[in-house]
C-alpha cells in the first residue's frame, strides 16, 4: 500500500437510497466519495434489490474513515452484503473509524448482511451502526467479527475495537450496545472466553414463533443464545471458527426472514463462493 | 458529608432484606455456572470484577447519577429519558424484566411508606431500579456519591449471595470476595461520576450470552 495514503488515510463516503417503483425496488440514489462503491444491483428474487458494497483497498488501516448512509424509502426492500470479508489491519497508531447509518421508512424492509469483519491483532478502530426504524419498518442485520487470525496462530493480545450498535424505533432508543473489545475482553469469561469469533443478529419485527424456532435450532449447543426484546429478536454467538459462526447465522436468518421481512430465504450467491 | 439519618436510610435501601425480590435474580450467573464458565471463587471474582468495571461503572452508575440530578431538580422528563436509556442498554428481555420488576416493587414499597411521588412509577414501563433508587436517595438526603457507592455495593452483595448458592461457595469465601471487590468500588465510583454523556455504554458479551441462554435454561432457580 502507498505509504502516503496509509498516513493520511482514506476518507470514503457512500450514500444509498432505495425506492419502490412498479413492484420493484430501485437503487434510486447513489453517491460516493473515495474508494467505497456498489456493483450494479440485481434481482435474484423478484422485486427485492440485492446490492454488493465494494471497498477496493480491501482493508481498513489507522486513519481511514468510512461513512455509509443507507435509506430505504417507504415499501422498498433491499438486501445489502459484501463480496468478501472486511478487514481492519494492525494500526500505525491512528484510529480507523467506520460509521453506518441505516434508515428504514414505513413499510420498507432492509437487510444489512455484510460478510464477517476480520480485526487483526493490533488494530485500533471505532465502529458504529445506527439503525432508525419507522413505524412498520422491517429490518434484519448482523455483525460477525473475527478477532486476530487463529489460523495463523495470531491471537488478540493487542488492539482495541470499540463497537457500537444502536437501534431506534420511532425515535425512541430500543437497543443500545457498546462493546470494548481488547485483550482483556477477548480472554475473559465475561467477554469472549478466548474464542476468536463472535456475532450478533438483529431482526425486527419478530414474534414468539421465531424465538421458539431459533431456540430449537440452538438446542443444546454451547455458545449460542437468543432473546426477544419487544419485537426485536437478538441472537448472539461465539465460536472458535468464524466460518461455523457464519453458517449458524445464515441458518438463523433463514428462520427469521419469513416473519421479519416476509420473504423466504434466498441467499446471495456470493456467500457460497 | 452524610448525616446520621441519611446513612441509616441508605443502609435500609441497600439491605438484602429490602422486600423487592432481588434474591430471585442472578443476572445470567446461574447459566454461566451451568455452562461451566464459573466453577470456583476465582472465576466468580473475575466475572464480578469485569461486570463492575465494564457494565456497572459505565452504564448503571453514570445513569444513576444523572437520575439523581434529574430528581433533585424535579425534571421528570429527564428522569424518563435516562430511565429509557438504561432499559435500552439492557441486553436481554430477562435483564429488562428484572430491572422493571425490582424498580416497580421499590416504587410500591416507597408508596406504602407514604413517600409522595412514586404512585405513577409503580406501573410505568420506563421504571428501573436505578430510577426509584435515585428518587429514594434524593428524598432521604443521601448524597450522590454515597448513592452511587451504595447501589454498586448492593448489586455486588446480591451477586455474591447468588454465587454462594450456585457455584457453590462457602460463606467465608463469599465474604472474602466481598471484601476484595468492595475495595474497587471507590475508584469505580470516581470513574462513573466523571464520565461524559457520549461515553456512557458498556456491554459484556459473556453476560449478554449467559443471560440469553438463561432464558432457555431447562431447570432453574432464578428469574434471570
Amino acid at each position: 500500500m502507498n505509504a502516503n495514503l496509509s498516513i493520511k488515510g482514506w476518507q470514503a463516503k457512500l450514500e444509498l437510497g432505495f425506492e419502490q417503483k412498479h413492484g420493484k425496488t430501485l437503487l434510486a440514489h447513489r453517491r460516493h466519495q473515495g474508494p467505497l462503491t456498489v456493483q450494479r444491483p440485481f434481482y435474484p428474487e423478484g422485486g427485492v434489490c440485492h446490492v454488493y458494497i465494494l471497498h477496493p483497498p480491501g482493508g481498513i488501516v489507522g486513519g481511514d474513515r468510512l461513512n455509509l448512509f443507507i435509506t430505504a424509502e417507504p415499501h422498498s426492500h433491499a438486501l445489502i452484503t459484501t463480496p468478501a470479508a472486511g478487514k481492519f489491519y494492525r494500526s500505525n497508531g491512528e484510529l480507523a473509524v467506520q460509521n453506518v447509518s441505516i434508515k428504514v421508512e414505513d413499510g420498507a424492509a432492509l437487510e444489512w448482511l455484510p460478510q464477517e469483519t476480520i480485526i487483526y491483532q493490533g488494530a485500533q478502530l471505532r465502529s458504529a451502526v445506527n439503525v432508525e426504524l419507522a413505524q412498520g419498518a422491517r429490518f434484519i442485520g448482523w455483525e460477525i467479527l473475527s478477532l486476530g487470525r487463529p489460523a495463523c496462530g495470531e491471537s488478540f493480545d493487542v488492539g482495541l475495537a470499540d463497537m457500537s450498535w444502536q437501534v431506534y424505533c420511532r425515535g425512541q432508543p430500543l437497543f443500545l450496545e457498546r462493546l470494548h473489545l481488547d485483550a482483556k475482553a477477548f480472554a475473559a469469561r465475561w467477554g469472549l472466553q478466548g474464542l476468536s469469533a463472535c456475532g450478533t443478529l438483529f431482526a425486527s419485527p419478530a414474534g414468539a414463533e421465531s424465538l421458539a424456532a431459533v431456540q430449537q435450532l440452538i438446542g443444546e449447543s454451547k455458545g449460542r443464545g437468543v432473546t426477544l426484546i419487544d419485537e426485536l429478536l437478538v441472537c448472539r454467538a461465539v465460536d472458535d471458527r468464524s466460518d461455523r459462526l457464519r453458517g449458524f447465522f445464515e441458518q438463523v436468518w433463514a428462520i427469521v426472514r419469513p416473519d421479519s421481512v416476509q420473504r423466504k430465504a434466498c441467499a446471495p450467491r456470493i456467500w457460497a463462493t | 458529608m452524610v448525616t446520621d439519618l441519611a446513612l441509616l436510610r441508605l443502609l435500609q435501601l441497600v439491605s438484602p432484606g429490602l422486600p423487592i425480590g432481588m434474591y430471585c435474580y442472578s443476572q445470567g450467573l446461574e447459566r454461566a455456572v451451568d455452562d461451566g464458565w464459573i466453577s470456583n471463587a476465582s472465576d466468580t471474582g473475575e466475572w464480578l470484577n469485569g461486570l463492575m468495571a465494564i457494565c456497572l461503572a459505565r452504564v448503571d452508575l453514570p445513569i444513576l447519577a444523572r437520575l439523581y440530578d434529574a430528581w433533585e431538580c424535579g425534571d421528570v422528563e429527564r428522569v424518563e429519558y435516562w430511565s429509557g436509556t438504561l432499559i435500552a442498554c439492557r441486553e436481554t428481555s430477562e435483564l429488562r424484566a428484572e430491572d422493571r420488576h425490582t424498580g416497580q416493587a421499590l416504587a410500591r414499597l416507597l408508596d406504602s411508606l407514604v413517600i409522595d411521588g412514586m404512585q405513577p412509577w409503580i406501573r410505568k414501563p420506563e421504571t428501573t431500579l436505578a430510577t426509584v433508587f435515585a428518587f429514594a436517595a434524593v428524598n432521604w438526603g443521601v448524597p450522590k456519591r454515597e448513592t452511587v457507592i451504595g447501589y454498586l455495593w448492593s448489586w455486588l452483595e446480591n451477586q455474591v449471595l447468588c454465587a454462594v448458592k450456585l457455584v457453590p461457595l462457602g460463606q467465608v469465601a463469599g465474604q472474602r470476595l466481598l471484601t476484595d471487590l468492595a475495595g474497587k468500588i471507590p475508584a469505580l465510583a470516581d470513574e462513573a461520576l466523571s464520565i461524559a454523556d457520549h461515553d456512557i455504554g458498556g456491554s459484556a458479551f459473556g453476560l449478554a450470552l449467559a443471560s440469553s441462554r438463561h432464558e432457555m435454561q431447562y431447570s432453574r432457580l432464578f428469574r434471570s
